[in-house]
């Protein structure tokens, strides 16, 4: 798995869970920094994605297609359902939603390199 | 009777009840995920750890519908559903420490769910005192 991939979606999710914590702390629900941290987060994952199905195609093996590509896919969703999900909820839970989601994504960013270097 | 309308009870979907509903959500997505691949790759090597893997995925999604399901049919399952996994994960929790040539493969309950955080054991308690919270019958 390239590493600056990895790390660009490990520490996209950890500055997600971040914002989304500062909000909850100061009383406010999700806001304009959480849909752009989740937009960057999830344009990161679909490069990831499509990088993942070139080396797929190519003479190098990937451990664990499968679940490396279910990993993919639920991880393009998980920041835009969360947001989606948060900011149903006018409050400052809405941001602790936000801020688990980052969460959740770091450590998946954390599993997928592990998936990727199974043989 | 009418109680007093003096304590507004906490709408159980909202607030904390949204959070979590997201984390139910998101340990469905992942035993769901995790079990469909077991069953469909590696299902001969540990059948029964696979199938608890299948079992919680159900009891999460169960759940995430039930709390999010208003009304006190919707309390009533989201109640049973939490005292199934909170049986769930001490018993699997247990059995996996005592008898651990039975789990060659870890399940989603395994060591009362320390592969993933222990959040599966923290869950439905975190529920239950919620449902506590938000009674509705």
């Amino acid at each position: 798995m390239q590493d600056w991939l990895k790390w660009s979606i490990l520490g996209l999710g950890l500055l997600q869970a971040l914002v989304g914590y500062v909000q909850f702390r100061r009383k406010q629900s999700p806001g304009r920094t959480d849909l752009v941290v989740g937009g960057v987060l999830t344009l990161v994952v679909a490069v990831q994605l499509v990088v993942a199905a070139v080396v797929l195609s190519g003479p190098k093996s990937i451990g664990e297609p499968v679940t490396l590509f279910g990993y993919l896919v639920a991880m393009l969703f998980v920041p835009a359902a969360a947001l989606w999900w948060g900011r149903l909820d006018e409050s400052r839970w809405g941001s602790l939603v936000v801020a688990i989601s980052g969460l959740a994504m770091a450590v998946l960013a954390v599993r997928l390199g592990q998936i990727w270097a199974t043989r | 009777m009418n109680e007093p309308v003096s304590s507004p009870r906490p709408s159980r979907t909202s607030g904390p009840g949204r959070v979590l509903i997201g984390v139910y959500a998101l340990f469905f997505l992942a035993a769901a995920a995790r079990a469909g691949v077991q069953l469909a790759t590696q299902f001969h090597e540990a059948p029964v750890a696979y199938l608890l893997s299948a079992v919680a995925a159900l009891i999460y999604g169960f759940s995430t519908f039930s709390l999010s399901k208003k009304g006190p049919l919707g309390w009533r399952m989201a109640r049973i559903a939490a005292i199934v996994e909170i049986v769930g994960v001490l018993t699997i929790g247990t059995v996996s420490i005592l008898a651990p040539a039975d789990f060659p493969r870890a399940t989603v309950w395994s060591y009362y769910g320390i592969g993933y955080g222990l959040i599966p054991l923290a869950l439905p308690i975190l529920a239950l005192m919620w449902l506590r919270r938000t009674r509705e019958i």
